[in-house]
């Protein structure tokens, strides 16, 4: 091969990619480049009750002395010292931030990868600094197994009906992606029919297939480089007077990157450092939703699983003209908020019950977050529950069809909106029941011998979501917007989010990180 | 006029039809042809060619977008060209180009006449989809419509450097894509 070649094979690029160069237009200057942000952040906390008082079984009541100051705390657990989980073997820049207090409880601390940066675009050292973040991205984000990925959208799309409808006027949030983690957490903790339901749900045929989709999920996502930030933390709180697996624990640690922490679960200490361990992980985001979750004597171990969200949108608005104007809830009430605007050139795409757009986030190729309105006269339950939006977002959305690209005035209300959730009924309905179930969970593989009626008995997802600009652009359209399964207009159209709407925030590798409601962006 | 009613005309077989597409297409296909030959007469010529290919292709191909539609014939006719001319003759941003192309390659690569040109070109495309909108639109600029960097820079408001930083990346990752695909590169 040589150049004569690639130039002659890049003559043969595709119409559509070509037509939207000649309309790239030149951004006025007056586009001053402001950061604008999408923050997200979601927690799953699962607490394991002991249906029969756990002093029955081990002998310790909540009154049991407790000195969290005598000594290392790992003397008083069961766990051997000098096994792979001993904290003496941790890398403690992921522990960097804890209180003293909190690093005392520590067993283990996963290792995250150390991301090269994002190269900056202008430096001379470019190339170099290009070569690194490249072929770290290579090697880490390895081949995925080949039914990955439909495992992952099929539990998007499961728990998007699951989770997102009935919202009657409240916002509702899920982290698809999050809940993934958290009950392959579980699966590995559980067996029988406990697990075994775990990976129906999935589509997983064994316990090891599940583990390197975690792995991959993990993997193709992960990102903290500087100029995206999507970061995922698990781990493990166990009680210090139990007997737990080793083998169980290493590999949470080594499969899942979960830190393990042992301390007296009557112990508010104890608390105090999962609820800071939640807050570290999740920039603070959700210190009120971490409050509510406390243990109790009788929680026989604890997983939890988080995710930190950051972008930067690549295509920033003029700061000068945020607009207050109304949103109609769902309920018909009219509510004023600040709109922020643009109009440029980018993708309308439409469905049979809606209009949709993007808005890319910077740093990566395809990280974005999706905005789907849905036509007049149809609810955000009917859209979802259609499965139309799925149909766009695991699409090579390129090959889809109905799609053009024109000039759009786009208007989406600022949102800074939390939702928790418990997942029990939700697990439910997706045939997760077992686990719940004091007299048919199973926890073998974490614990030889579990307290008798040992249940999951919290299953706990909160989520926050928010998203901020400064300004718009300077020009707005009058003319109402045309969108759902119609053709759009020729050259350009109004795309206002003034209704009840959904979006998902998807990865650069397309699995859905957050989606959700909005149905009144004030709240 | 509308491309529709040109195309319309070229179904109907009426010639205004070349008049109507010189008038409306002429300057921006002679860009085009002008950008990869750097010469006048060679360039007004490729302009002529396109649009007797046009008339020839139309009917029966009823063009969806027509500008991208005759700037791919001027583009290619030209390229054609340009290879024709001697080394000694070859001079302006092509040069850059092709130089700039020969990175996606090994060194001393030669042209390889088993090469599936098709499976190339599909290749190239789904790279293209890869990467972000406008990266994309920075390296055709360069690369399809073989325009000058700061001509690029200049239509998009980001700096020459910028333009430059983005190709490079952009060619990183094409060559990266390539070896992936199994083209001997």
């Amino acid at each position: 091969m040589n150049e004569n070649q690639i130039f002659e094979a890049i003559g043969e690029a595709d119409d559509e990619m070509l037509s939207s160069v000649s309309e790239y237009r030149k951004q006025k200057n007056t586009w001053i480049k402001i950061a604008g942000t999408a923050a997200a952040v979601c927690v799953v906390a699962a607490v394991i009750l002991a249906a029969k008082m756990l002093a029955d079984n081990t002998g310790i009541t909540a009154e049991a002395p407790h000195d969290t100051t005598a000594g290392n705390p790992l003397t008083t657990t069961t766990v051997p010292c000098g096994s792979a989980l001993h904290s003496d073997n941790c890398t403690e820049k992921n522990m960097e931030t804890y209180s003293p207090e909190t690093k005392a409880m520590l067993l283990s601390a996963a290792e995250y990868p150390d991301m090269p940066r994002y190269p900056v675009e202008f430096s001379e050292d470019f190339e170099a600094q290009y070569d690194a973040w490249q072929n770290f991205r290579n090697e880490y984000r390895r081949e995925t197994p080949k039914d990955y990925k439909d495992s992952a959208n099929r539990f998007t799309a499961d728990s998007m009906k699951v989770f997102l409808t009935d919202s009657g006027n409240e916002n509702k949030l899920v982290s698809p992606v999050n809940i993934y983690f958290a009950l392959g957490l579980l699966a590995e903790s559980s067996d029988t029919s406990s697990r075994q339901q775990i990976l129906d749900l999935f589509g997983a045929d064994s316990i090891e297939t599940l583990r390197e989709y975690c792995s991959s999920m993990w993997k193709t996502n992960y990102s903290d480089d500087g100029a995206l930030t999507t970061v995922f933390a698990n781990s493990v709180w166990l009680s210090d007077s139990l007997n737990y697996n080793m083998k169980t624990l290493e590999l949470l640690s080594d499969s899942y990157y979960a830190d393990s922490f042992s301390g007296n679960m009557s112990d508010k200490a104890y608390t105090k450092a999962f609820q800071e361990w939640l807050n570290v992980k999740t920039g603070g985001m959700l210190e009120n939703e971490a409050k509510q979750l406390e243990f109790d004597p009788q929680t026989v171990f604890s997983l939890a699983s988080t995710v930190y969200f950051r972008g930067k949108w690549q295509d920033e608005f003029n700061p000068e003209n945020t607009q207050s104007k109304i949103f109609t809830t769902s309920d018909g009430k009219q509510v004023e908020c600040d709109f922020m605007c643009r109009e440029r050139e980018s993708y309308y795409y439409w469905g049979k019950n809606y209009g949709a757009m993007k808005m890319s986030f910077d740093g990566t190729a395809s990280s974005e977050m999706w905005v789907f309105l849905p036509d007049e006269g149809v609810t955000t339950d009917e859209l979802i529950e259609s499965g139309e939006i799925n149909k766009l977002i695991e699409d090579n959305r390129f090959d889809y069809p109905d799609s053009r690209r024109l000039i759009i005035n786009f208007q989406i209300p600022k949102f800074d909106t939390a939702y928790t959730t418990d997942l029990k009924k939700g697990l439910n309905e997706l045939g997760v029941t077992d686990i719940f179930d004091g007299s048919s969970a199973d926890f073998s593989p974490m614990l030889e011998n579990a307290p008798e009626g040992t249940a999951l008995s919290k299953a706990q997802h909160s989520v926050r979501v928010a998203i901020d600009e400064e300004g718009c652009t300077a020009s707005a359209f009058t003319a109402m917007m045309i969108c759902g399964a119609a053709m759009p207009p020729d050259d350009r159209m109004d795309f206002i989010l003034d209704r009840p709407f959904v979006f998902v925030i998807q990865s650069d590798s397309n699995d859905t990180l957050f989606a959700g409601v909005i149905n009144n962006p004030t709240n | 006029m509308e491309d529709s009613m040109i195309i319309e005309m070229y179904w109907n077989r009426n010639e205004s039809a070349i008049e109507e597409t010189d008038k409306k297409y002429g300057s921006y296909c002679f860009a085009v042809a002008n950008n990869i030959l750097n010469s006048k007469e060679d360039s007004d010529e490729c302009v002529n060619d396109t649009w007797l290919r046009a008339w020839n292709a139309i009917p029966p191909k009823k063009p969806e977008r027509f500008r991208v539609f005759l700037a791919r014939i001027t583009r290619n006719l030209s390229f054609d060209k340009y290879k024709m001319k001697n080394a000694s003759r070859r001079k302006g941003e092509m040069l850059y180009i092709l130089d700039e192309l020969s990175e996606c390659i090994s060194s001393g690569s030669t042209a390889d006449d088993e090469l599936d040109m098709k499976l190339l070109s599909e290749s190239i495309n789904s790279f293209l989809k890869t990467i972000s909108e406008r990266d994309r639109t920075v390296f055709l600029r360069r690369y399809f419509y073989a325009e000058a960097v700061t001509e690029i820079a200049e239509r998009m408001d980001i700096t020459p450097n910028n333009v430059s930083a983005i190709l490079a990346r952009s060619r990183a990752k094409l060559r990266e894509h390539l070896t992936k695909e199994g083209f001997e590169i």
